[in-house]
Order: C-alpha cells, then sequence, then structure tokens
C-alpha cells in the first residue's frame, strides 16, 4: 500500500497541529524535510521515540517540531507511522502537509488511518467504527458506549449472539442431513423457543440502540398543542435563553431539525414546528397528519396545553395517540389563571413559558422519563448499518418461527436462519463487502 | 518382448472412482487401460450395500445427468429404494438404493468389458514414471511391465499399504480380504506426492436366519421408486427387499466401554484419523454417553446370499466382544456372525495438492479421485472419478478441463471444499456443505449438469433430445401458470378445502401455487388446467415455484461470493508482499495459489479481514506482475 499523510488535528488555530504519516515509506519521507536538533537519524529511530528538530523547505525554516516514530506493526495502523506536532498555525500544518506529497506521499482520504488499522488486522470493523464514535461522542455516556464498542466488547457480545444462531443452525442442518442417527422428530418446540428468545435479544439490542442514540445524539423532540396554547412561548423559553449554544444544524440530511439546545445532560433536537404554527387557526390546523409524520422518528412529545382552555378532548385523543412514545404535558401560563392540570396518566409539567427563567423542573421531569433509558453497560450496536443488520436478523429469525409454526418446509426455514446469520456476520465484517467496507471508512473524519 | 501400444488414459483401481474414471475417458475417444488388483474385485462395495442416502444421492443423480455410470447401475441393481428426508423439504430428499451387491459387481464388469477403448488388466500397478517435466509416461506394475501411457488417474481407495484391524492385531490387507497395494506409496512419497493415513470400517455380516426379527422395525421400499437414471427408460430392478431397525442397548454400551482398551482406535494403535460422519459404534458410544440406544439397520446384501449388512454397527474391537455385543442387541440374541467387522488403515493424500480439476499441482497428466483423496463413500469416490476421467482425457485430447462451480453441483462443491479447504477427516457429502442448497435439489440435477455432459460426449442424442423436451415442456408450463390468472370462483372451493384462505378477486395462478397449503397439482386440476406434463415434470414445476423467493435469497446472499469469484489473483503473486496478512494466510495462500478471491476466501486460514486485505491491494495496484 502507498503511504499516506493528513493533518490529523481539526483545521483551525490552535495551539498545536499535528500531521500523520503511515505506510512504508513513512520514515523515509518525514526524514526528507525533518532535521534533527541533535545527533539523530530519523531513519535509525526506534518505535516510541521522539526527536526534536525543524521542518525545512530547500533553506528556509518552516518551524520547529517535535517528530515521533512508530514501528510497524507497533502503531495505530499496524504500519510504520510519523507523526510531527507543529505549531498549530493552518497555512503552516498545511505547508508541511505540501513538503510530505512532494516526497511522495499520498494525501489521506477521510478514515483512511483507520482503515488501514482495519486492513492490518488492528481492529475490528464494529471497534473501527467504534474510533469515529468516540471522536464524535459528546458526553460521558456517549464515550463510556464508545468505548466499549473501541474495545472490543461489541464484538465479543456479536459473537456470542452468532455463535448462538451458528450452533442452532449446526444442530438444524445435522438433522436435516442425516437421515438416519437422528430422533425421528425435530423438536420443533424446542427450535421455536431457542428462537423467540435470540429474536427477543436481538430486538433488545435494536431498543438499546435506540435508547443509545437518545444519549449520543440527542433526543427528537416535537412540540405539539392546540392553537395559542403557547408552543411559541415554549419554543423561545428554550431557545432564548441560551442563544449562544444554539446551532443550526438544518441541512443535516436524516432530519429537518432547527434547534438543538441543551436542558441539562439532555440534547434536545426540537423539530421544526414552524410550519404548525404559521396555520394556528383551526383545530385541523394542529396538522395531525404532519404531526404523525414528525411523531415517526420522534423520541419525545412536548404537548402543550392552555391552563386558562384547559384540557379538551382533542387533546386527549392526540396525548392517546402519542401512547408509545415519552411525552410530557406543559401545563402553560400558568401565570394567567390558578386552574391545575386534570388528573392525566402521563408527567406534567406546569409553568409559565413566557416568564420563566430556569430549567431545572423541565430537566428533573426529564430525568425521571429517561431514567430507564440511560446507557446499559452493557456493549451495544453503534450506528444506524449495524442497527439495519440487527433488525434484519430478528425479521428473518421472525419468519423462521412463523414459518415453524405454520409446519413449513424445514430447508425453507434454514434458508431464512441463513439469511439473518449472514445480516449479524456483516456486523462485524464477517462476510462484508468491499461496499460496505467503502461505506462504513467513507464516514471518516481525514486524519483519523 | 512385443511393443506395447501406449494407452492415453491409464486408470489405477477399479473402484467406484476408477470406473468412472475409465469409462468417460474411453467413451470419450481415449485409450484408456482399468488396473485391478482383482478382476473380481471391479465396482466392489466392501461396506453398505446401497448407492445414494443423504446427499449422496444427490451425487449419484448428478453422475448420471454428466454422462456418468453409478446412476445405471444403482437402478439396475436396486433391491429396494427409498426417498429419504421427505418431511424435510425438497432441497433435502435424497434416493437411496438397497443393492444387490454381487449383481453391481458384475453389472459394473460388464459396463467395462463393454465399452469400447477401455481395456481392464489384472495386475498391482506400482510405479507410475514421469519424466523431468513433471509429465507422465507410463505405468509399471509390480513385475515389472510397462505401460506407457500420457495420463495416470489414481483411485487407489483404500488398498495403498492397507493394514486392517480386529482388536489389536493388524494384517497387511486390503478390503473384504483383497491384496493391498504395497509399493505406489513410496514411489509416489519419491515423486513428493504426500502421504498421510486415514481409516474407515465396516460392521459385521451376519446369517439372515439367525435374526428373529419378530422384535425389528421393517423398513420397506418406496410405493412409487423413483429411478436415479435420467434415461427416457430408467427402472428400478426391483423394490421387494426389506431393511429392518434394531437398537443398541444399555447392555451393549457395557460391553463396549468395558473392552474399550481393546480397540485398537483407542489403544493408540491406529494413527490414521476416522469418518467423523460414519463413526464405529465404539466412537459413537464414548462421543455421546448420554444416548442410551444407537440405531442399527440391518440390511440385505442381495437377493442371492444370505449375509445381512448391520449398518450404523461398525466396530474395530476383537471378535468375541463383537459377538457379545451383537447379541446383546433385541433380536441378534442368536446371530451368527459370517464376516467380522473391521477397521481398515490406508494411505491417502491431501487433497489441497490438486487443482480443480483433480490433477495434481505441478504435474502433467497426474489426476486423483476417490478415497485416495481423502474422502469417504462410493458416491463421492464415483463423482470425483467421473471428474477426474473427464478431463485426463480432455488432457490428453488438448480441450479445456472441466471445473465444475459450487454453483451447479455437489459435485463441483465437493471438489472446491477438497481443493480448497483440505480434509481432515474422510470427506462426507452433506446438504449442508452447500450454500446453494435450495438450488441444488437431487430433482434438477439434469437441468443442472445435462449440457455438460454434453459437451463432453457423454450424453447420447437420444438422452439430449429426451432432454430438451423435459425442459422445454417444464419451461412453457412455468411460462403459463404465471400468465394465469384465476377468478375467485374458479379456485375458493378448492382453496377452503385445502385449508387456506379464500381470494376476493383474481389473483396470479403461481401467488396461489406459493401457498404452503397448496398442492400444485390438485390446484391445476380443481382448475382444469392440464400442462401436459410427464413423470417427474409437475413436481419439478412445483418445486420451482413454490422456492422461487428464497432462491432468489439465496442467491442474493451468494452474490458477493459470485463477485470475489470474479476478482482473479495473480498466479506468482508474492503473498509476503502483500502488506497485513497474517502469517498464516501467507503461507497458507502461498501454499494453495487459489485463482480467485472466493476461492482464497475458503481456504481454512484465511480471514474475512485477510480477504479485504487482497481485494484492497488488488485494487490499488498493489500487483504489478513482479
Amino acid at each position: 500500500m502507498s503511504t499516506i499523510a493528513a493533518i490529523s488535528t481539526p483545521n483551525a488555530v490552535g495551539g498545536i497541529a499535528m500531521i500523520r504519516i503511515s505506510g512504508e515509506d513513512a520514515i523515509a519521507a518525514a526524514s526528507q524535510i525533518f532535521t534533527p536538533a541533535g545527533n539523530v537519524k530519523v531513519t535509525e529511530m526506534r518505535g516510541y521515540t521522539c526527536a526534536y528538530g525543524w521542518i525545512a523547505d530547500g533553506g528556509q525554516r518552516l518551524d520547529d517540531v517535535v517528530l515521533t516514530v512508530f514501528r510497524a506493526p507497533h502503531s495505530y495502523t499496524g504500519e510504520d507511522t510519523v507523526e510531527i506536532t507543529c505549531h498549530g498555525g493552518i497555512y503552516l500544518s498545511k505547508q508541511i502537509l505540501s513538503l510530505l506529497l512532494r516526497c511522495g506521499c499520498e494525501p489521506a482520504g477521510a478514515g483512511a488511518f483507520t482503515k488501514r488499522a482495519f486492513l492490518n488486522g488492528k481492529l475490528s470493523l464494529s471497534q473501527a467504527e467504534a474510533v469515529m464514535d468516540v471522536i464524535r461522542a459528546d458526553g460521558d455516556a456517549a464515550l463510556r458506549q464508545a468505548n466499549l464498542a473501541k474495545q472490543g466488547k461489541l464484538h465479543e457480545r456479536m459473537f456470542e449472539i452468532s455463535e448462538r444462531l451458528v450452533n442452532m443452525m449446526s444442530a438444524f442442518a445435522y438433522w436435516l442431513d442425516d437421515a438416519e442417527e437422528m430422533p425421528p422428530e425435530l423438536e420443533r418446540g424446542s427450535l421455536l423457543q431457542d428462537l423467540s428468545a435470540l429474536h427477543q435479544q436481538l430486538r433488545q439490542m435494536s431498543v438499546d440502540y435506540q435508547n443509545g442514540r437518545i444519549l449520543r445524539e440527542g433526543i427528537r423532540t416535537v412540540l405539539l398543542g392546540r392553537p395559542n396554547a403557547g408552543k411559541s412561548s415554549v419554543m423561545n423559553w428554550l431557545c432564548g435563553m441560551q442563544r449562544s449554544i444554539v446551532t443550526d444544524i438544518a441541512g443535516t440530511t436524516r432530519d429537518v431539525i432547527t434547534e438543538q439546545v441543551k436542558i441539562g445532560e439532555f440534547t434536545l433536537l426540537l423539530y421544526d414546528t414552524a410550519g404548525l404554527r404559521e396555520t394556528d387557526n383551526a383545530i385541523e390546523s394542529i396538522g395531525i397528519s404532519q404531526a404523525y409524520q414528525a411523531l415517526d422518528t420522534a423520541d419525545f412529545v412536548i404537548y402543550v396545553v392552555d391552563a386558562a382552555v384547559g384540557m379538551l378532548p382533542e387533546d386527549r385523543e392526540i396525548i392517546a395517540s402519542c401512547k408509545d412514545r415519552p411525552l410530557l404535558v406543559l401545563w402553560n401560563k400558568t401565570d394567567l389563571t390558578d386552574s391545575q392540570p386534570p388528573e392525566l396518566n402521563v408527567p406534567v409539567l406546569t409553568i409559565s413559558a413566557l416568564h420563566a427563567d430556569t430549567y431545572a423542573p423541565l430537566e428533573s421531569q426529564m430525568k425521571e422519563i429517561f431514567q430507564d433509558r440511560a446507557f446499559s453497560n452493557q456493549p451495544t450496536i453503534m450506528n444506524e448499518r449495524q442497527n439495519a443488520l440487527i433488525l434484519r436478523a430478528a425479521e428473518r429469525i421472525s419468519v423462521c418461527c412463523g414459518l415453524l409454526r405454520e409446519d413449513a418446509e424445514l430447508d425453507m426455514i434454514y434458508a431464512e436462519l441463513e439469511d439473518a446469520a449472514h445480516a449479524l456476520r456483516e456486523i462485524d465484517g464477517d462476510d462484508v463487502t468491499d461496499d460496505v467496507i467503502e461505506g462504513v471508512f467513507s464516514k471518516f473524519c481525514v486524519g483519523k | 518382448m512385443p511393443e506395447i501400444i501406449p494407452f492415453d488414459v491409464a486408470v489405477i483401481g477399479a473402484g467406484h472412482a476408477g470406473v468412472e474414471a475409465a469409462v468417460a475417458s474411453a467413451r470419450r475417444g481415449c485409450k484408456t487401460a482399468l488396473f485391478t488388483i482383482s478382476l473380481d474385485q471391479i465396482g466392489n462395495m466392501p461396506c453398505n450395500p446401497s448407492i445414494g442416502g443423504s446427499a449422496k444421492g444427490h451425487l449419484v443423480r448428478e453422475i448420471d445427468a454428466l454422462g456418468g455410470v453409478m446412476g445405471e447401475a444403482g437402478d439396475a441393481c436396486c433391491i429396494q429404494m427409498r426417498m429419504l428426508n421427505l418431511s424435510k423439504g425438497v432441497s433435502v430428499h435424497s434416493p437411496r438404493a438397497q443393492a444387490d451387491r454381487r449383481k453391481y459387481h458384475t453389472y459394473i464388469k460388464q459396463i467395462c468389458e463393454n465399452t469400447p477403448n477401455l481395456q481392464i488388466i489384472q495386475t498391482e500397478i506400482a510405479d507410475i514414471e514421469i519424466d523431468e517435466n513433471q509429465s507422465v509416461k507410463a505405468v509399471v506394475n509390480r513385475f515389472g511391465a510397462k505401460y506407457p501411457c500420457k495420463a495416470a488417474v489414481l483411485c487407489t481407495g483404500t488398498f495403498l499399504n492397507g493394514m486392517v484391524y480386529i482388536g489389536k492385531t493388524g494384517v497387511e490387507s486390503g478390503p473384504d480380504a483383497c491384496l493391498p497395494a504395497r509399493s505406489l506409496s513410496v514411489k509416489l512419497t519419491a515423486h513428493h506426492i504426500a502421504l498421510r493415513r486415514f481409516k474407515t470400517g465396516t460392521p459385521c455380516r451376519v446369517h439372515r436366519r439367525s435374526i428373529d426379527y419378530s422384535v425389528l422395525q421393517p423398513q420397506y421400499g418406496d410405493p412409487n421408486p423413483q429411478p436415479f437414471s435420467y434415461a427416457p427408460n430408467a427402472k428400478v430392478f426391483r423394490n421387494d427387499a426389506v431393511c429392518y431397525i434394531a437398537n443398541t442397548t444399555e447392555e451393549t454400551h457395557r460391553i463396549i466401554r468395558e473392552n474399550i482398551q481393546e480397540s485398537p482406535l483407542y489403544s493408540g494403535m491406529i494413527h490414521g484419523v476416522g469418518p467423523r460422519y460414519c463413526p464405529s459404534i465404539e466412537d459413537k458410544v464414548i462421543r455421546f454417553p448420554s444416548r442410551e440406544r444407537h440405531q442399527i439397520f440391518v440390511e440385505p446384501t442381495g437377493l442371492d446370499t444370505e449375509e445381512m449388512y448391520m449398518q450404523g454397527f461398525s466396530t474395530s474391537l476383537p471378535e468375541h466382544v463383537q459377538i457379545q455385543m451383537y447379541r446383546s442387541v433385541k433380536g441378534l440374541e442368536h446371530v451368527e456372525i459370517m464376516r467380522s467387522a473391521y477397521a481398515i488403515e490406508y494411505d491417502c493424500i491431501n487433497p489441497l495438492c490438486l487443482s480443480h480439476t483433480l490433477g495434481f499441482r505441478g504435474f502433467h497428466g497426474l489426476y486423483a479421485a476417490g478415497q485416495f483423496n481423502g474422502t469417504s463413500g462410493y458416491e463421492e469416490a464415483a463423482a470425483q472419478g467421473l471428474i477426474a476421467g473427464i478431463n485426463a482425457s480432455a488432457f490428453v485430447k488438448g480441450e479445456q478441463e472441466l471445473e465444475l462451480s459450487r454453483k451447479s453441483s455437489y459435485i463441483g462443491t465437493l471438489i472446491d471444499d477438497l481443493v480448497t479447504k483440505g480434509t481432515e477427516d474422510p470427506y462426507r457429502m452433506m446438504t449442508a456443505r452447500s450454500e446453494y442448497r435450495l438450488s441444488l435439489r437431487h430433482s434438477n440435477a439434469d437441468a443442472r449438469l445435462t449440457e455438460i455432459g454434453r459437451r463432453y460426449g457423454l450424453i447420447s442424442d437420444e438422452r439430449w433430445a429426451n432432454y430438451s423436451a423435459k425442459m422445454s415442456r417444464i419451461e412453457s408450463g412455468i411460462e403459463r401458470i404465471k400468465s394465469t390468472s384465476v377468478r375467485p370462483e374458479a379456485v375458493n372451493a378448492y382453496l377452503e378445502n385445502a385449508g387456506t384462505t379464500p381470494i376476493s378477486q383474481s389473483v396470479r395462478l403461481d401467488a396461489l401455487m406459493r401457498r404452503q397449503q397448496v398442492n400444485c397439482a390438485d390446484i391445476l386440476s380443481a382448475l382444469g388446467i392440464d400442462l401436459g406434463l410427464q413423470g417427474e415434470e409437475p413436481a419439478e414445476v412445483s418445486h420451482r415455484i413454490k422456492y422461487e423467493q428464497y432462491i432468489a435469497r439465496q442467491d442474493q446472499q451468494n452474490a458477493h461470493l459470485a463477485h470475489l469469484e470474479k476478482i482473479r489473483l495473480p498466479q506468482n503473486l508474492d503473498y509476503h508482499a502483500v502488506h497485513g496478512l497474517s502469517s498464516e494466510a501467507v503461507e497458507k495462500l502461498t501454499k494453495q495459489m487459489p485463482e480467485n478471491l472466493s476461492q482464497a476466501s475458503r481456504i481454512s486460514g484465511v480471514s474475512p479481514s485477510d480477504v479485504s486485505i487482497l481485494m484492497t491491494w488488488l485494487k490499488a495496484g498493489g500487483y504489478h506482475g513482479e
């Protein structure tokens, strides 16, 4: 493989910047641009050692740097690697990189270093993906989870699950093949039981993932309520108090989210409900159909009720239709009335959004709502690719259970099991096509 | 000494592999010699008197579709025919024939005798002459007589340095008290062909009259026996023999455990590796201590003999223990043993040294097939023999050699497994070995392989015409079904009767046929549709429709294998130069030089990440032809 180089620190002005080179000629390339201060030969440096010196372009001294050498296979990528730490100017680090490219290095693409680590057997595919998640993680829980995956715990758990499936399959296959030795009838019942348990476990992993995603990426939150319930003031309350950290992340292709806000340890991704606000003049304008659409992917519903108007049948209807989603009723405008919220089987927060100056009550309500959804310490899947595969495997196994109950042909049932096993093996990069690998690594930021 | 006219192909050994190899080669126009230690043992069945069985029945039908002899001989010598695994799905249905053992030998011998270009010679081959270009020049017998030839096929079965064990006594012997082949091994080793020891075993033959059948469970042939052969006039010889099922007892197991040290296997005398899937009774008792009983099948060995074969009861314990344990089985209390059970140990190769043609890598014109390649079973042997015979003759004729893909057949799967994965114990075919199980039915072997057989000159004009007509009837039948729309009133009575939901609007007939409860023949007759199909054809149409979606998904699952198949690996590739490959992968890849990435991926010790590395490396242009 060629020798690659990239600036590994963010493309911004900072105290220091780091340029990483990996590949067969990494050390030779570095030695061409680096002049050591002492009596050191870069090409003779042992692994895990540093040298101080400077980078020169022709006669011109660009910067004082520290150079660290890693010898294959004891490096991140498993190849000879050099890291040059320089002062953190954008122009300066780019100059150094272009010198390296002139010495024959190739610019590293997104995720190229981690891809090499994977290809050189230093990381499994799920570990490699976890590296990406460690970089992205904001918050302790997400980091803990990403680290579990990075340490290979996810790999172990997946291995355990697919082993269970494969064991079941081999017993099944043996029975399919052996016309003479085995008992005359396969225990459909016990097979069904084992498969249902496995199905349950896979579904749980997917649920863990959904919960994990909430903490890692934020809670997808929909703000609903009848006209004049005060959604706008709630929105302003949520965004206004912390204008400085509101980020505009429209353009994220997956969701249409306009606001990202922090409520204590929670990150809320507020769905754009502007459209709903503009047509605030008829009951239909609550836009049930549109709201349902947003609801499809929502993790959390904040339902705003005007305390002065009280709870109407329509409110109850909508609340009931959100039954399988965490929902909080905001009993709003308490500054205008003394009316108390009715008895509801969902949590209620009384508030005057217009005058509220703290998130504490909201935060404590959310803690209660989401307490069961905290990160499990079990390693779980980390991204949509893995989740889709888990769900595919779960689906195949459930089809399989159906076929077993219907007394379908056993070779058909076995084919479903094979498909499930394929899906599970793909999670960890076993059986991966090059497309899958490309897909995974193209999501990396350059330099890792 | 008169001048000897050289042969094109010399086949060494006339068991099930050798016979197929020799007949195929001769039928393809090559002057062929078939060498055997005893003319009276051609096509012998030294173990079970049966052809076919789970997955093996698939092999027999594939052999027949390619133009081999085993299917025809199996039908002609059949005394009971059964379709196995009927309750488990059509892809694992597998035909099995109880065969008259002596008749089978005679029948096979006559086929050989009556095949033009084929000369059968009784002698022991002791050497193969190979020149400095690694080309086969001649085979030489024990007495020094030389038979010049252009290609040779080694089908030595269990004869090479055969040692028969009963208890702790080992004697030099081939199977069924034949002479062993004692000279060839040394010469093969001198040609740098590495040999190893495998073992197998066979149970006792007992006298028919000494069994109490009243306490055994009888097994009869199928009411409508299905022959192996696709030949237009194929039919089974007879179907009236009865087999019986007996069971071992606690007492049997106790006798075995108490005498286990008498077994040459457990006392360490036999070092050869035995078949995992066809273990001796002592293996079964030791490996599955919780099983209370093991099934024994009592099978006639022929119509003109009183010998009964005891399938599942093979052992190498001493004879005094054999009689005790046999008599501990209900119904066998007074059994008379006519031939004792024994284990046989023999020389064979690690098939990793072969290529997909079954030719030895690094040699010209040297092929191998059968138990010599590390397999077990007549059917596995015959399948390889046929391919080796086709290829040895193709080599002589300068034609393209035949390599069957895994997708095409169990034969292709068998050979690919052998030459890419190797085998650590005598290899037995199982349907689980194929990732294409759903499409490799026994019943569609003709659709998969007849054209290949025809291309290699093994399918007669008559059979070809018959096959072509059958395929076009099946295809037009399916087309008609798919273009037929059924109205509710025409079919609801049938559907309700079959226990499935009636329809409320017109539905395509194939969609209805895919329903679990719908029987294709019944629904067609309920609708008054006659597709003009014959014999096996209605069933074939039904399977194709019912399994269509499953097969599509199976193919999708395997699509990346097909993709890997297209990525060729240079034959002089220096794997040490590929960074990141595990050292085990480098060693195995260097040794085996797979032709493409798909083969590489199946080599044990080559991990999926090794495959990714190779793929990326090739893509990145890592290979510059150095």
